[in-house]
């Protein structure tokens, strides 16, 4: 019963630690943890009183099977796993490292996310409940840096205090695994402990101005984050808002282009929605990779430019890069193109002081070359650009379709979805921050298209995307810097242009076929709307006809377009499997890996333990085999009374083992051992594993109990 | 012949006139050679005598049998000095005390005043009669027994005597081929007046000194600390074992591992000895299990020490 309320006490510690976390994880995301928590402690419990050395595989099977009922259910038949469930445990996985890597805290993590934590979590539970089932010296300490640990590893990420409550439950937690261990405190150790804690506290508090120094906090408490413009990884939308509000304005970079009009410069693509956000695709995982240079059609007028960009006061692993640029020259560091969405990226390098030299292309077709234009791209492919979550309000599609009506093309939807908003809505920074309207979930979405009808880039990038895709026309978010202003110099002749961070902008990429993405600007007032020239001539001619499909490759003048395989059915599918396999290889090894793990961790404790020159840690690699083996051996016993359980499997030369051992152990002088004695232990502890049958001999190898009792 | 075989030929020597107690003379033997006193507590008739009149045989010790009955004095424990008319002088007629082995027969009969004057004689080896001393010489064991304290006119030993005893042994009827082996033995003479002594008293004496350097170590002296605090710690049990319980149980220990040829004691040697020397000592709670059933529990309970 003690064993069970100290594990009971310990679960409750990680509860707080995982309560904790919400300072970096927004929303309801944890119940479904804590319950997943609860049953492995409950399952740990009852099967603990049955049979209790079964009890942690019996946790990790309920683990495993919850976590998959909760999150992957649609790949189960009948609530069994499935191939299917494997591979959809490797995509989550790909997202939820995508999310880790790319998004900046506090963030509202999808269910892949969540997924991960509660396999952790409950791992983590399990391995606390066991270690404190068992009289092991020192768990109640360890427990202590475990929760001291996750509480300050949350607080890190963000720069806050922790929460008071998760603090609280975390202490009650470890409070009741010291108590229920049987170690009540004398007032000396209660002094001593409440010392460190009092230390603790200061650190704690300290923490945050010392996690990110040389960023000034724009807020002086410390109840709000730093906030930089761009930190290591990034969630632009939510962090767009807050930038735009921030009090003084940076010079960021500064270019110099041989375009009429300096271009935005794009940092990041966001492409998935759900209620709560859009977010990035981490390496574009189910998505075709893109070439923004390859999807112009050959009749679609172009013009290459030349643009010189000097990177100012700005420190983030995202380049500001104009989109469909050709080749990026002079750029320090290791820098690669994102397959999705043409922005640049490095896994370490800053852009801080970095100069590069590019040349782009600006695409000029007509309106009615547009007007032409397929969106209905192959299902599957683009599916993901045109997908709502479900309970997406019902408002946006009807504003869209209010607004789009009498309209047959979807770039004339699109032109007219964008210049209502640049019309009718006013552009405010400060207006909508109350009550979560900071966002761009797409209940803000609504709200914002329906009632509030201001905002700012965000709201408006977001609402013409949601507008779109409602209207089933691909749609994704580009964040980045709206178009340079004229810095009033000029080098070499040429205009200055300069982006500061106030410039930090969203605007919606639209997909055509033949003509690829086509930024659209519906923010009031920033960059300018995107209209093309009506053509001069021959309209009625050419009176389109959408449901004519786009046939690039068919035009024999560009060579590298018609040696280009079709780029929407093997390349990418071809990309895609190999991410498929890649991330399926991994885990595969990984996962080999770990089962190999206590057999190899085994391995070498006891190659450790035979090259020793004292007889304890021969003995004790002797129980540990019998262990191993499932040879029941009294663990509370003498060794003597030990070796005679051991006897009928080992033989008789155990006792002249144990002779040596309680020599050792308890005579006024140890005895000399050599290699003979050495030699004695060895065959004691091969005639034990030649005792049992091959397969129990197998297990004790690959899943050696000693490690866990 | 060392040690361990001595001890042996004591053993089989005793065993010939008691058969299947094998234990209870292990234990016997140990606590004469940790120049301890016994306390056999068992029903009349099971060889309690018997056993202790072979010990002192098998020794060549002299042996002595008190009687305990309710008017026995002290003096006829001790001894008394008796004026000599012919040479004008107290003369020292000594008691039952004085001999290696001294049996006290139904100790729990006599009266407390009675009672204490031998258990003073156990615990300071010597007797003080009329303002002089009297040494006694060693080996000197008490082999008092006792029966169950509920037959008729007895007195209980009070625990501050019982703890002087090393420990008590209960023999329990023999079983039935052991009382078919008395019936034929006993057929012709009295079997142990047939004993023959295996080991001089001298060597038993020097045994003893042995038996004295066995090495204890640190780890099992914690261990015995261990048990003895535990029993002082159990819910159950109203007065625990007393800090001379846990000399005496390492003394006992000590001379286990000699007779088993070892010059250490194991926590096997105190695991074997605690019931014996520590059940007697302890007083229950009313309603709990007996005390050698809780030793028991508490010698299961409290870890044994391991190397490092």
């Amino acid at each position: 019963m003690r064993a069970e309320r100290a594990s009971f006490f310990g679960v409750l510690g990680l509860v707080g630690v995982l309560l904790g976390l919400r300072v970096v994880l927004l929303g309801t995301w944890w119940w479904p943890v804590v319950l997943v928590m609860a049953v492995v402690f409950v399952v740990s419990a009852l099967v603990r009183r049955v049979r209790p050395v079964v009890a942690p595989l019996a946790a990790v099977a309920a683990l495993a099977l919850l976590v998959i009922w909760i999150f992957l259910p649609a790949t189960t038949v009948v609530g069994v796993p499935t191939g299917a469930t494997w591979a959809a445990f490797g995509d989550q996985l790909s997202l939820a490292i995508a999310v880790v890597a790319e998004e900046q805290a506090p963030l509202a993590p999808p269910d892949a996310l969540v997924m991960f934590i509660a396999l952790g979590f409950g791992l983590v539970a399990l391995v606390v409940d066991d270690l404190l089932s068992r009289p092991i010296p020192g768990v109640a300490v360890g427990c202590g840096i475990l929760y001291t640990g996750g509480l300050a590893a949350a607080s890190l990420i963000v720069g806050v205090t922790p929460d008071p409550l998760a603090v609280a439950v975390t202490a009650a937690g470890w409070l009741g695994v010291i108590i229920g261990r049987g170690g009540v405190p004398t007032p000396a150790r209660a002094a001593l402990a409440a010392g460190i804690g009092a230390i603790a506290v200061v650190v704690a508090l300290l923490t945050p101005s010392l996690a990110a120094p040389g960023l000034e906090p724009t807020v002086t408490s410390w109840g709000r984050p730093p906030a930089e413009v761009f930190g290591r990884g990034i969630n632009p939308m939510l962090r767009l808002g807050e930038n735009l509000r921030r009090g003084e304005s940076v010079e960021v970079a500064r270019s110099i282009t041989t375009a009429d009009d300096p271009p935005y410069l794009k940092v990041a693509t966001l492409i998935d929605v759900d209620g709560e956000t859009w977010r990035q695709v981490g390496d574009g995982a189910g998505l075709p990779a893109e070439e923004p240079l390859a999807d112009i059609g050959p009749d679609i007028a172009t013009s290459t430019e030349e643009i010189r960009v000097e990177i100012g006061d700005l420190d983030t692993t995202m380049l500001p890069v104009p989109y469909r640029f050709d080749e990026l020259r002079g750029l320090a560091g290791a820098w690669a193109r994102h397959p999705i969405g043409g922005t640049v990226r490095s896994r370490g390098d800053t852009t801080r002081e970095l100069t590069y030299a590019a040349s782009y292309v600006e695409i000029a077709p007509d309106a009615e070359q547009m007007r032409g234009r397929s969106t209905s791209m192959t299902p599957g492919v683009f599916g993901r650009y045109t997908d709502l979550p479900d309970g997406t309000p019902g408002e946006i599609g009807e504003v869209a379709r209010e607004q789009t009506a009498g309209l047959t093309n979807s770039y004339d939807r699109v032109v007219a979805l964008q210049d209502w908003l640049r019309g009718n809505f006013s552009y405010s920074e400060s207006a909508p921050v109350a009550e979560g309207y900071d966002g761009n979930g797409l209940d803000v979405v609504a709200r914002f298209l329906t009632e509030e009808q201001s905002g700012y880039c965000v709201h408006f990038a977001s609402g013409l995307a949601a507008m779109a895709r409602s209207l089933n026309i691909p749609a994704r978010i580009a964040v980045g810097y709206a178009p340079g202003r004229p810095a009033g110099r000029t080098s070499d002749g040429e205009q200055v242009y300069s982006t500061r961070s106030d410039m930090l902008h969203a605007w919606t990429e639209v997909w055509f076929d033949g003509v690829g993405w086509v930024a659209f600007d519906a923010t009031p007032g920033v960059g300018s709307p995107t209209e093309f020239d009506e053509p001069r001539s021959e309209l009625g001619a050419t009176a389109p006809d959408v449901s004519v499909p786009e046939v690039p490759t068919a035009a024999p003048t560009d060579g590298p377009d018609t040696a280009r395989p079709d780029p929407d059915q093997t390349a990418e599918s071809g990309t895609d499997n190999e991410s498929a396999w890649g991330i399926g290889l991994v885990s595969t090894v990984f996962l080999v890996l770990l089962g190999l793990a206590p057999g190899l961790l085994r391995q070498v404790r006891r190659s450790v333990r035979w090259r020793r020159t004292r007889v304890e840690p021969w003995w004790r690699e002797l129980t540990d085999t019998a262990t191993d083996l499932g040879i029941s051996i009294p663990p509370h016993a003498t060794a003597r009374a030990q070796a005679e359980a051991l006897a009928p499997a080992a033989g008789p030369e155990v006792r002249e083992v144990v002779a040596l051992v309680e020599r050792e152990r308890y005579a006024a002088s140890p005895p000399g051992l050599d290699e003979h004695h050495r030699g004695t232990a060895r065959r004691v502890a091969r005639r034990l594993s030649t005792s049992t049958s091959w397969r129990r001999r197998i297990i004790a190898r690959v899943f050696p109990r000693s490690l866990w009792s | 012949m060392d040690l361990a075989a001595a001890a042996m030929s004591i053993r089989a020597n005793v065993e010939r006139v008691i058969d299947g107690k094998s234990e209870a003379i292990d234990t016997a033997i140990t606590v004469l050679l940790a120049e301890g006193h016994l306390l056999i507590e068992d029903v009349p008739g099971v060889g309690k005598t018997a056993l202790a009149r072979a010990l002192a045989r098998s020794i060549d010790g002299t042996v002595h049998r008190v009687q305990f009955t309710p008017d026995l004095l002290p003096s006829d424990i001790t001894g008394v000095s008796v004026f000599d008319q012919a040479r004008a002088a107290f003369e020292f007629r000594p008691g039952a005390v004085f001999a290696n082995i001294v049996i006290g027969d139904e100790i729990n009969r006599a009266s407390p005043k009675t009672q204490s004057a031998l258990l003073e004689a156990m615990s300071e080896r010597q007797v003080s009669v009329d303002g002089t001393t009297y040494p006694l010489t060693p080996p000197f064991m008490v082999v008092a027994t006792q029966n169950p304290v509920e037959m008729e006119g007895t007195y209980a030993l009070p625990e501050a005597q019982r703890d002087r005893f090393m420990a008590r042994i209960s023999m329990g009827y023999p079983d039935a081929d052991a009382e078919l082996a008395m019936i034929r033995g006993h057929d012709r003479v009295e079997p142990v007046e047939e004993l023959e002594s295996v080991v001089p008293l001298a060597d038993f004496t020097a045994m003893i000194g042995e038996a004295r350097a066995v090495h204890v170590s640190d780890a099992v002296g914690r261990y015995v600390i261990a048990i003895t605090t535990a029993t002082r710690e159990h819910s159950r049990i109203y007065l625990g074992a007393s800090p001379r319980a846990t000399l005496q149980l390492v003394r006992a220990a000590k001379a286990r591992a000699a007779m088993a040829g070892r010059e250490f004691v194991l926590p096997d040697d105190i695991d074997a000895l605690a019931e014996a020397v520590l059940a007697h000592r302890l007083i229950v709670d009313r309603g709990a299990p007996a005390a050698a059933t809780l030793v028991r529990e508490i010698v299961a309970a409290v870890p044994v020490p391991q190397g490092g």
